[in-house]
């Protein structure tokens, strides 16, 4: 009889046959309809354009006029339009389809992180249900990758947006003006108790498109430098750089070394209108060490400051047994509690920033 | 150089076909390890071993994808160094999320097999009977331990698409190794 342990399946899925890893080591190929479509725009645009170069004045006006629509067209399906939105008139702007309303609340620009904060709303004739939303994002044509989403309660008050998309796009944003365009696909949600959650039938499709600057988008982050360095011990130390706060989350960002092993860090406070926060370790990857705000808390939207303790929590390991019914054990092997000693590391310190953020 | 041409360098006992290998996947194996240990230092120490136990297998071993043959060789050094991390109590937090992903995977696993090849073929029949993109998710999940993050940027969706798309199928093969289990 195996023992149980952790790394039990990693181990032993590692044998699988040669020709998978082949195919899996490869690009997955994304080639589909849509993509031979866009090709053949594409050439297409090319040929247009040869006439009206060439000229002439013959036909001019109906070479112009064709070649105008067909830019309109080829635009839309390429995901730039030239009459777009200001971002200005984007937030809380709606679309409903099939008694369905989605609003943009917000759009965020943190870093290389475009995220997309939405209201959903059924009408009165429609029975509220739970819903999944996948969401596709264009930044000047090019498709940005995924991050994450999530219907949320997390958010804190019932006019609190419900839902966060979040997108990241590697190249640097260096042009002052972006076109975006955002499009949501609404579905039934479905849970199955053997399989988990599935989308089923489409509600339908929601598009948003404007165009925006760099520095309208930041604005709703507020990034408050700091300069705190807390001794962990005589040979480990965390130094605070930046604290980042806007409508989704907050964050404490800085540099560290590897940290004391068997402890849980994690820093806890309170912001200026008394409201408790606490942030768990995020990641420490190469010397950049963040700690994120835990989901059911948050700063209060009114408040000015926070006061923040560095903490840790001993871990002790902890012996799991199960029964399996025929009277036989399983033993798991390194599982840990997190019910030790709590230690406050270093002296309080306080991030603040203009009031009314 | 070739495949084949390496793997006859190491039949010839040529010095040259570690050189020759560690040129053509020093780095797919350090990401395959990286991936697990997120050290750079035991990284390059799970890569180097996987050079000498090359030296060692080959011969008798003929790999026919040597890629698939030195990156199991890193992957399986590399899940060592994190077992006895994890049993020094030295947690790596990155890792945390995929062992919990596979815990039920783990207890069904401990009472459904006594031979190890059944349980192999058992793992390979059960991608088979995958649909391919399924299949792409679960072995780049599980075998090169990518993040939802990359497995969700590949396949140009989102990460809870991953994360219910991973759930169906742990849950598929969860109830292949318990039906195993209790055929034994």
């Amino acid at each position: 009889m195996r023992q149980a342990n952790e790394f039990l399946f990693l181990s032993e899925f590692g044998k699988i046959d040669d020709g998978f890893l082949c195919d899996t080591a490869k690009p997955w190929n994304h080639t589909g309809q849509a993509f031979e479509t866009m090709k053949f725009v594409r050439k297409a645009a090319c040929v247009f354009l040869v006439p009206a170069l060439l000229g002439g004045g013959l036909f001019h006006s109906q070479v112009k006029a064709a070649l105008q629509e067909f830019t309109t067209q080829l635009g839309k399906f390429l995901g730039i339009t030239e009459d777009l939105a200001d971002y200005t008139e984007a937030p809380n702007s709606s679309v409903t389809q099939n008694g369905l309303t989605l609003t943009l609340k917000e759009v965020i620009l943190d870093q290389n992180q475009l995220l997309f904060l939405l209201d959903t709303q059924f009408d009165s004739r429609s029975e509220p249900r739970e819903i999944s939303l996948a969401a596709d994002v264009w930044m000047n044509g090019e498709k940005l990758n995924a991050l994450e989403e999530y219907t949320s309660d997390w958010m804190g008050s019932q006019s609190e947006p419900q839902y966060m998309v979040r997108f990241s796009f590697d190249e640097e944003w260096k042009d002052s003006q972006a076109k975006i365009k955002a499009v949501f696909k609404a579905c039934e949600l479905q849970v199955d108790e053997e399989t988990g959650p599935m989308s089923g039938a489409e509600i339908g499709q929601y598009e948003f498109s404007f165009h925006a600057s760099k520095t309208v988008l930041e604005d709703h982050t507020v990034s408050v430098p700091l300069d705190i360095s807390v001794p962990i011990d005589n040979t480990h130390e965390i130094q605070f750089a930046k604290f980042v706060k806007n409508s989704v989350g907050s964050r404490i960002e800085g540099t560290a070394s590897e940290l004391p092993e068997g402890y849980v860090y994690y820093l806890e406070g309170t912001d200026s209108t008394g409201r408790e926060i606490r942030y768990h370790l995020s990641s420490l990857i190469d010397g950049r060490i963040v700690f994120v705000n835990e989901d059911n808390t948050w700063i209060s939207s009114d408040a000015a400051w926070i006061r923040l303790q560095l903490c840790r929590q001993k871990l002790n390991e902890i012996k799991r047994t199960e029964d399996m019914g025929e009277g036989e054990e399983i033993v798991g092997e390194g599982a840990f509690e997190v019910n030790g000693e709590i230690d406050k590391i270093g002296g309080e310190f306080v991030a603040e920033w203009q009031f009314g953020f | 150089m070739e495949d084949a041409k390496i793997v006859e360098l190491f039949w010839e006992r040529k010095e040259c076909a570690i050189q020759a290998a560690s040129d053509k996947y020093n780095s797919f194996c350090f990401r395959i390890a990286y991936k697990i240990l997120y050290s750079r230092e035991d990284s390059e120490e799970c890569v180097n071993d996987t050079w000498f136990a090359a030296w060692r297998y080959i011969p008798p071993k003929k790999p026919s994808v040597l890629s698939a043959f030195l990156g199991r060789i890193t992957r399986g050094f590399a899940i060592d160094c994190l077992r006895k991390k994890s049993a020094a109590k030295r947690i790596d937090q990155h890792m945390i999320p995929i062992t919990e992903e596979v815990e039920s995977l783990n207890q069904a696993m401990a009472c459904a097999m006594e031979k190890e090849d059944d349980l192999t073929e058992l793992f390979n029949d059960f991608l088979r009977s995958l649909k391919p993109k399924d299949r792409d998710i679960f072995v780049r999940r599980y075998w090169y331990m990518d993040s939802l993050k990359e497995i969700s940027g590949r396949h140009q969706i989102t990460e809870s698409s991953v994360k219910s798309n991973l759930y169906r199928s742990r849950n598929k093969l969860r109830k292949i190794l318990m039906k195993e289990r209790r055929l034994l």
